[in-house]
Parts: C-alpha cells; structure tokens; sequence
C-alpha cells in the first residue's frame, strides 16, 4: 500500500469574508509528482503556505509523513525542499556560498554539507558559475540556482511553487526534466502553475482548484475523460451536402457539427473510431476532402469546462 | 552558526563603503593631529611695505628704519602706473602698502602736528592700510606726547621707538581641562565620533539587517529546520560583532594616535562605547523599514548630519541657541557631546563626575528604548505579513 505524505483533512483558510480555501482534501502518495492547478488567485500558494506552516488556517488538519504539522515541526520541516516563484537568494553571496548557506540551514555536518553542495551545483548545471554571484546570472541560470538552494539538502519532499514563470524555454525544459529525475531518485513532489501543459508533462496526478475549492482530481487521464467533449476532429472539404452532414451528425458518439469556410469541424463524445466512421461517410458518398486533423483534449479543455462560465453562471 | 557567518560574510562584502568613512575620518584625525599647535607663540603680522622719504630729514629716516624693522622692505619705482600695479596685484609683486613721508614731516612734528604727515598708496579698505595708519598714528602721537612733555625729538624719537617695540608675549594654549593627559585632539576625536559612528553603524548595520530580513529570504529560513530563536540570536550575534569591531577600530585608532589612554580617556571610551550602541540601536530602527540601499544612505547621512548639527559636534554647544538646545535634549547625541566636553574643558564645560555618569545614563537609556521600539516595530511589521515562522496572525486551527 502507497504510504501517505501530504494530507488534508476539511483545510478552510479565510482572509476576512474571503474564503481562500474551502475544505481543501488533498492526499498525496509517496512518489507521486502532483500538480496544484488553478488560476491566479484559486488558493495553490495559500494551500502551500499552510502545508509549510507558513500560515495559519481556520479549520482542518495537516499530516506530512504522518504526522500533525506544526510551525514548530522542524524534524518534518528538515525533510522538506521549497523552491517558490521568486528567486530568493543572497545577491552577496557566490553561487555555491549561497547554496551552502540554504543547505546549511538543514545539514550541520561540514562534509556532508560539502558534498550535498556539489551534488547540487552538478545537478542543476552551474559547475561554471560557482564563484559567479547571483546578479551576474541569466533568468534561466538564477531559476537553477533557486532550485539548486531548495533541493541541496536532498529532501523527501520537495514543493515547487511556480518555479517556471517568465524562464526561457529552454530553461523550462531543464527544470522540468530535474523535477523528474528528484522524483525518479524517490523524491515527492507537489508542483504548482498555472502553465496546464507543464503540469500535463510532469505529473502523476492533478488536483484543480478554482476558488478555493478542489474541482477536480485524478491522472490526467482521468481528468480528460471527465469532460463531455473528448475529440474534435477538423476536416477540409470543399462541398459539403446537407443530407452527408446530417449523416455524419447522426453517428453514434457525435455531439456537434459545424460547417464554414469549406472546414467541418466534427465534435465527439466518448467512444472510439469516430474519425474512420466520419471518413467513411464522406467516401461512401464520394465527396473529396482534404486535410483531416483530430484534437485530443488538454487540461486547459478540462479546466475551461469544470470552470467556464456555463458553470459559474449556473452556481450563481 | 550558519545565519551567523551568513551574516559576516554580507557585513565584510558591504563593507567597502565603511572603510572608506573610516579611513577619510582617520586621514583628517591624522591632519587635524599634525597641525595641533596647543603652544604656538603669537607673532606680529609684517606687511610688505615701500616707503618714499620726501623729508630726508634725520627724523624721516629713523622712521623709514623703524618702518622696516617691523615690515618688510619692497622697493617700487616711483610713478603712478607702477605703484598701483605693484598694490594691484599684491599677491604676486609682494606690495602691501607704499606711502610717502610728506616734506616738512619733522618741522611739523616739532611743531606736535600729526595730521597731514603721509601720503598713503594702498588698496582701497583693505586691512594693510588701516594696519599701517595705526602704527605710524601710534608713532607720531606718540613722539608728539614725548616732546609735549618737553623732550627734544631726537629724545623723543628714541622713546617712541622703544616704547612701540615693546612687546608682551602671547600664547595659545589647549583650554584647561584640568588633565594634561586629556589633549585636545583627543577630545576633538571623540567629539567628531557622533557624526562616524552614526554614519558608519547606519551605512554597515542597515544593509545587512535589511538583506537579512528580506521577505522572500526569510521565507525560506522559516521553511526551514532552523528555529526562529536561534535564527534571531545568530543575527543579533552578528550584529553585536559588527558593532563592536567598528567601535574597536576607533578606539585603536585614538589610542594608537594618542599615545594609549590615560585617566580621563576612559570615561570618554566608555562615553562612546554607549553611544556606539545608540546609533546601532538607531540603525536597528532604521532597517525595520527595509529601505533601498540609495534611500538608507539618505538617511544615514540626515541623521548623523542633523544630530551632530543639533548636539553641538559642528558649533558649539554655548553658541546654539536655548530653543536649538531643548529640541536638541530630547536627543541623546546631545548628552554624548555634553559628557565629552565636560570631560575635554571644550566650549567652557566643568568637569562633573556625577553629571558625566548621568548624561552616559541618559544614553544607555536611549539604546534600551530604541531597542524595545526596534522589537515593537518588528512583530508589528511581521505579524501584518501572512508569512511568519512560528508566530501566526491568527490562530491556528493545527493539532
């Protein structure tokens, strides 16, 4: 059985009259990369801030590791990286002094320290900027070294707060492939953004939140799956019959048909083979097409349905 | 020890500017030391003077001689353009004042006339021809008092000339502090320490604070296995050190300027280490604000500029005025100043031992309420934060 490292239980944070999480469930298993994904403004940094006991919350419980977590929980607290959206390292410190000072504050042991240290450095490519200080590096190169002072210690837990806001590319694929390879060294991971095919990439299951409130949860997989819409398909054709469109929109599985500009958009529901059934209606009444494309759906599909405006203006 | 040596590494990596303060402020102790003349003898200004003796009599030549004893002797060609050039442009042709001895000086000061005896050349207001006016007016009412008094002029000439040159010996001395061992450059270091020590624990105490209290630094230190007790001594460590090792430097620099102390100059150590705390108090204040480097060097330099200006570091207490002097109470440079002229006999201040250990009371009080406030502020500005270790705005609903 999966042993549990996050838990939380009926998690309410209020600011005022403003209901920043409300009755967050969150399970998280070891080995997992879970994702936290919600707009700006859903409650991903303040379910953070009171999973590390920066915060205080007004109802509910929190378990990491098994056990209760507190502010003064610092045996849970050493096993724990936090690497958060703003680079926050000394600008008088070198690179490596800054990473020693941060798994410093974990790691007593001088040699040990040492090594964690150079592992780091390693792991995040900044074997040649060492002795650089932090306003001589590039945006990419301060986001490694950000994570490099959050992951020095080697914790088992390890939680990144939007860590790829404004990096390059480039960069973000660097970071991305290190979250990957903490988890494959048996690191768990909770990983917040509201970049969704970050999120698609890297985790193992995902959490929605919009709110406050958890809206959705599974693999992404499962989420997809969720929504009515599962593949559009997009189909040039020159001349299209009425009687051939209704043909295709009476197959099973089709929940829409669009014609315009010589593009049939075909939207489907569930089921499997839709595209070889709409294809073979246009040949069997042998009407020319072009380009054919299928559109799996993303999270950013499932997001913009559990959340979109039919939603919310039904709630209201 | 990690927030510790943190600590010290950033004060060392800021400290650029601090030494640069501290040698500036050593480089004119060092001057003001070497040009300390607390027993120069008062000497005679001598102007450059050229004298035309129209009389040629054997009294106009004894003046001439008794002109240039005193002055010095420039020859000028007799004419108008080149006397006024050589007064014009004084400086470079070395002529302060050029006069005739009028004809007739020695018939009419036989007659006891005074008036009307030179003709002056000189520039217009300046200080060299009302100088030279007065010696020769001393001179001729001086000769005509002698032969009223029924002397003949050569007589008469020969008592003038001994009774002007008479001098009484003049002495600038150090004010009496009533320790030799007290001089008066030490007092004067110590007097321009209000303004270094602010300057220096605002420039060095402030950045370091400020960097260390950063929000997202302190963030991940709160995240963090250290406890916030032992994160806030590591810091207030360092800050002890700091403190102390500026106001080491000092003193090792007095004491190697001055010779070691001695007596007195001990109070004054202890005067300024208390208000070494007080500015590093102040600088706590001042880093509560978390202000950019450019604004804090504002700052700094208002407050140790505006309280040395007010406590009497740059004038001299006795000369500012009452309303000056009771805003400037409630200030505890103030008290630092007025132990340290007690102690120094500067600007006419009696040493009173009762009182010195009162004012350096009232300082150590200031650092102790500056202190509080500095806390105050703190959990203040803290608590208004959401991200607090340890201490929440509200409380937790945690197990």
């Amino acid at each position: 059985m999966e042993k549990t490292v996050v838990k939380t239980q009926n998690l309410v944070k209020r600011y005022g009259d403003l209901i920043a999480l409300d009755h967050l469930e969150l399970d998280i298993k070891e080995g997992e990369i879970f994702g936290l994904l919600g707009p700006n403004g859903s409650g991903k940094t303040t379910a953070i801030n009171c999973i590390l006991s920066l915060l205080a919350f007004n109802k509910g419980t929190i378990e990491i590791f098994g056990k209760n977590m507190t502010p003064a929980s610092y045996d849970i607290k050493k096993e724990i990286g936090v690497i958060m959206q703003n680079v926050a390292v000394f600008e008088e410190l070198t690179v490596q002094e800054n990473i020693d000072y941060f798994c410093g504050l974990y790691i007593r042991d001088k040699a040990q320290r040492k090594q964690y240290v150079e592992e780091a450095i390693k792991f995040v490519g900044l074997e040649d900027f060492r002795k650089f200080y932090p306003k001589k590096l590039s945006g990419g190169l301060l986001r490694r070294l950000n994570i490099a002072c959050g992951i020095a210690h080697k914790p088992k837990l390890i939680i990144l707060d939007e860590p790829t806001v404004a990096v390059d590319p480039q960069s973000r694929n660097r970071i991305l492939e290190g979250i990957q390879e903490l988890n494959r060294a048996g690191a768990t991971v909770i990983y917040t953004s509201h970049y969704m095919e970050e999120v698609e990439q890297i985790c193992t299951r995902i959490a929605i939140l919009d709110k406050g409130h958890k809206i959705a949860e599974g693999t992404k997989d499962e989420l997809k799956s969720m929504i009515f819409n599962t593949e559009t398909v997009n189909i040039e054709v020159l001349d299209l019959p009425e009687e051939v469109r209704k043909e295709i929109a009476a197959l099973p599985h089709i929940s829409g048909t669009d014609y315009e500009d010589g593009r049939l958009t075909v939207k489907c529901s569930g089921g499997s083979h839709n595209l070889i059934r709409i294809l073979d209606v246009l040949r069997g009444h042998d009407t020319a097409f072009g380009r054919v494309t299928s559109e799996l759906p993303t999270l950013n599909d499932v997001f913009l349905e559990i959340t979109g405006k039919a939603l919310r203006d039904k709630e209201e | 020890m990690q927030v510790y040596k943190a600590f010290i590494r950033i004060a060392m990596k800021k400290s650029r500017s601090i030494i640069i303060y501290i040698v500036v402020f050593f480089a004119i102790s060092v001057v003001y030391a070497l040009s300390d003349t607390p027993d120069s003898i008062f000497t005679d200004t001598s102007l450059k003077v050229c004298v035309y003796d129209d009389d040629d009599t054997a009294e106009s030549r004894a003046l001439t001689d008794f002109v240039y004893s005193r002055h010095i002797r420039s020859d000028v060609s007799r004419d108008h353009d080149s006397i006024t050039d050589a007064l014009y442009y004084g400086a470079i042709s070395g002529t302060d004042c050029v006069f005739i001895i009028n004809k007739g000086y020695s018939e009419a000061l036989a007659a006891g006339r005074t008036d009307d005896l030179f003709t002056f050349y000189t520039m217009h207001g300046s200080y060299q021809e009302t100088m030279m006016q007065a010696q020769l007016g001393e001179y001729v009412r001086s000769v005509a008092a002698y032969t009223a008094a029924g002397e003949d002029l050569p007589d008469a000439i020969a008592h003038t000339e001994k009774a002007v040159t008479k001098r009484t010996d003049v002495r600038l001395t150090a004010p009496d502090t009533g320790d030799p061992e007290y001089p008066k450059m030490f007092s004067v270091y110590f007097l321009f320490m209000v303004y270094i020590l602010l300057a220096v624990m605002m420039n060095s105490l402030c950045p370091v604070l400020t960097t260390m209290n950063r929000r997202d630094i302190r963030f991940r230190t709160n995240c963090s296995s250290i406890r916030p007790l032992s994160g806030s001594l590591q810091i207030f460590a360092g800050s002890v050190t700091l403190v102390v090792s500026i106001w080491l430097v000092f003193m090792v620099g007095g004491a190697v300027m001055n010779g070691g102390f001695h007596g007195k100059c001990w109070i004054a150590v202890l005067n300024s280490f208390v208000f070494a705390l007080v500015a590093a108090s102040i600088s706590l204040v001042a880093s509560c604000f978390s202000l950019n480097p450019n604004l804090m060097n504002l700052a700094a330099q208002i407050i140790s500029l505006g309280l040395s200006f007010l406590s009497g570091v740059f004038v001299e207490q006795s000369l500012l005025g009452d309303g000056v002097l009771s805003v400037a109470r409630l200030f505890p440079a103030y008290w630092y100043v007025r132990a340290n002229n007690m102690l120094s006999g500067l600007d006419g201040a009696v040493y009173d031992g009762a009182e010195i250990a009162r004012c350096i009371m009232i300082e150590a009080a200031y650092a102790l309420a500056l202190f509080v406030l500095t806390l105050l502020i703190r959990r203040i500005r803290y608590s208004e934060t959401a991200l607090v270790s340890g201490r929440n705005s509200e409380p937790a609903a945690q197990n």
